[in-house]
């Protein structure tokens, strides 16, 4: 038999063929924001946009495989439900991955240029990454549970909430509520022996592995709910 | 492939699967090695229904399904390495050129043959690299059967691959069909509403009515047996009904589907019997008396 790794790479592949186009279409965008971002010296967009990027293009393949009910032909071939499933988690794990990468040399050159928050914001990509785990392990999971067409409400209800709960916050609360957090942090000396830049570290290290475990649970979840769905 | 040794390739026993506002009943019936079944029924009959038990798509209520004399439990990749289907629907994006399909597939299944996948291509025009949007009906068909075949499998499974096509096409189609049972381990099951198809290519025939099997015979005994006659509407109210399989109405009298050919010309010596076709019985039989 095919081992799994070959047939979780074969299926990746079907992914990529089918997204090639909007692949295309992806690097137009990157290419524009990246270089808009570049010369306004707002490194922050090309960040936003990299991270809609990961989050869409799996949501996208899940609708083509929709579209085209692939899982009903795919379910013909010697392929597992399981097996199925680890390839949409991996291509969106590395999708995700593979985005990030591309904002270490943009952001490189971004801070070359002059651009003040540049490595700041390059040091958040891993924060930014655990995010984008927990936010695929929701969305793949509701994809499996509820199909493209109502999980996107999942997706978008996911991504939303926290930020309105967060524009909300900045009109009812005073803005030195928020300079005092920031004072707090800057002076805080976590758990007694730890500075800033290394409990920072240690967070940033926390939320990839909150996100990973997250993932790992939505992949076993979906594995669960696919062995007793009937096409 | 290492080749099965197996007495029949399909083998169902008792299968029932009930939907909201369907039920597939007690179908049994057994797909020999090295043979071709026709499964015949109008639409909604249940025929996609029994293919997609047999592909795990569906999980039967009830009832045993045994594929190359091995029982069928559950999702098994290795049951469906030696199966190639065509389904009526699933299949690619249809973006995707054959050369792609390729590439995704040699990873995927254990079996397949890069080789005779070419030569298949070559021999049906579809290697010219074009998208499967851009193919006609008939094009997308053979790449369908194409990928199917392209792992050498054991087994076809076929619902109807062949609806659409035009008298050419489909002639080619059967034709693959027939070079494909040259391998005597090999066994088709064919789920199509073109019974002249089937006439020309099957060995057996199973019939799926509303759900439930009407009959699984050998094509051959079925046409040597049933026959119809056609009568006047007093003729035909003088037959007993188990003289008959079914009957329908027209203009000049009645057309009715006698199931025993001999023993209703012994019964009835004046009665001209024309042969009956295998639409004659599909669409007769459809109209059995309860």
């Amino acid at each position: 038999m095919n081992t799994t790794f070959s047939t979780v790479l074969g299926l990746m592949l079907k992914d990529i063929y089918n997204l090639k186009k909007s692949l295309k279409i992806f690097i137009i965008f990157i290419l524009f924001y990246g270089g808009f971002a570049l010369l306004s010296q707002q490194s922050s967009l090309v960040v936003a946009l990299m991270t809609t990027i990961s989050i869409m293009l799996p949501v996208s393949a899940f609708s083509y495989d929709h579209a085209c009910h692939w899982t009903d032909y795919a379910l013909t071939l010697p392929v597992s439900r399981r097996q199925m499933i680890t390839a949409r988690y991996a291509f969106s794990c590395i999708s995700a991955v593979g985005c990030h990468l591309i904002l270490i040399p943009v952001l490189f050159i971004a801070s070359r240029m002059g651009s003040d928050d540049a490595m700041e914001t390059m040091a958040a990509i891993p924060v930014t990454l655990g995010v984008i785990f927990l936010i695929l392990a929701v969305s793949n999971g509701a994809i499996y549970r509820f199909g493209p067409e109502r999980g996107r409400f999942v997706l978008f209800a996911v991504c939303m909430i926290p930020v309105g709960v967060a524009l909300i916050a900045t009109r009812i609360l005073p803005l030195s509520v928020f300079q005092s957090i920031r004072q707090w942090f800057v002076t805080q000396t976590f758990f007694g022996f730890l500075s800033l830049t290394t409990a920072l570290l240690l967070g940033s290290a926390l939320i990839v592995a909150v996100g990973l475990i997250a993932l790992v649970i939505s992949w076993w979840m979906s594995c669960r709910l696919m062995e007793r769905q009937e096409f | 492939m290492k080749q099965m040794t197996y007495e029949n390739a399909i083998e169902l026993e008792g299968l029932s699967k009930s939907f909201d506002d369907f039920q597939l009943k007690d179908i049994s019936f057994a797909l020999p090695r090295g043979t071709i079944m026709g499964l015949i029924g109008e639409n909604g009959a249940g025929k996609t229904t029994t293919i997609k038990l047999l592909l795990s798509l569906l999980r039967p209520d009830s009832g045993t399904i045994r594929l190359f004399d091995r029982p069928l439990n559950g999702d098994d990749p290795y049951l469906r390495s030696c199966i190639g289907s065509v389904l009526d629907q699933g299949f690619f994006y249809e973006e995707l050129t054959p050369k792609q399909m390729a590439n995704v597939l040699r990873r995927c299944h254990p079996h397949w043959d890069d080789r005779y996948f070419a030569q298949l291509l070559d021999r049906f025009g579809l290697s010219d690299g074009k998208r499967c949007k851009d193919m006609s009906r008939g094009m997308k068909a053979k790449l369908k059967l194409t990928l199917a075949m392209a792992p050498h499998p054991q087994l076809l499974l076929l619902d109807e691959p062949t609806s659409g096509l035009d008298p050419v096409a489909r002639s080619e189609f059967l034709d693959l069909l027939q070079e494909f049972m040259q391998d005597e381990n090999c066994s088709i099951l064919l789920s199509s509403h073109i019974t002249s198809d089937l006439e020309r290519i099957a060995d057996y025939i199973t019939y799926i009515h509303q759900g439930r099997l009407l009959f699984s015979e050998e094509t051959t005994s079925l046409l040597e047996n049933y026959a119809v006659y056609r009568c006047g509407w007093e003729d035909f109210q003088q037959l007993s009904a188990c003289q008959y399989a079914g009957y329908r109405k027209n203009a000049f009298g009645c057309d009715v589907l006698i199931q025993n050919r001999d023993s209703f010309t012994q019964e009835h010596p004046d009665a001209v019997l024309d042969p009956a076709s295998l639409e004659d019985i599909m669409t007769l039989h459809a109209q059995r008396p309860q």
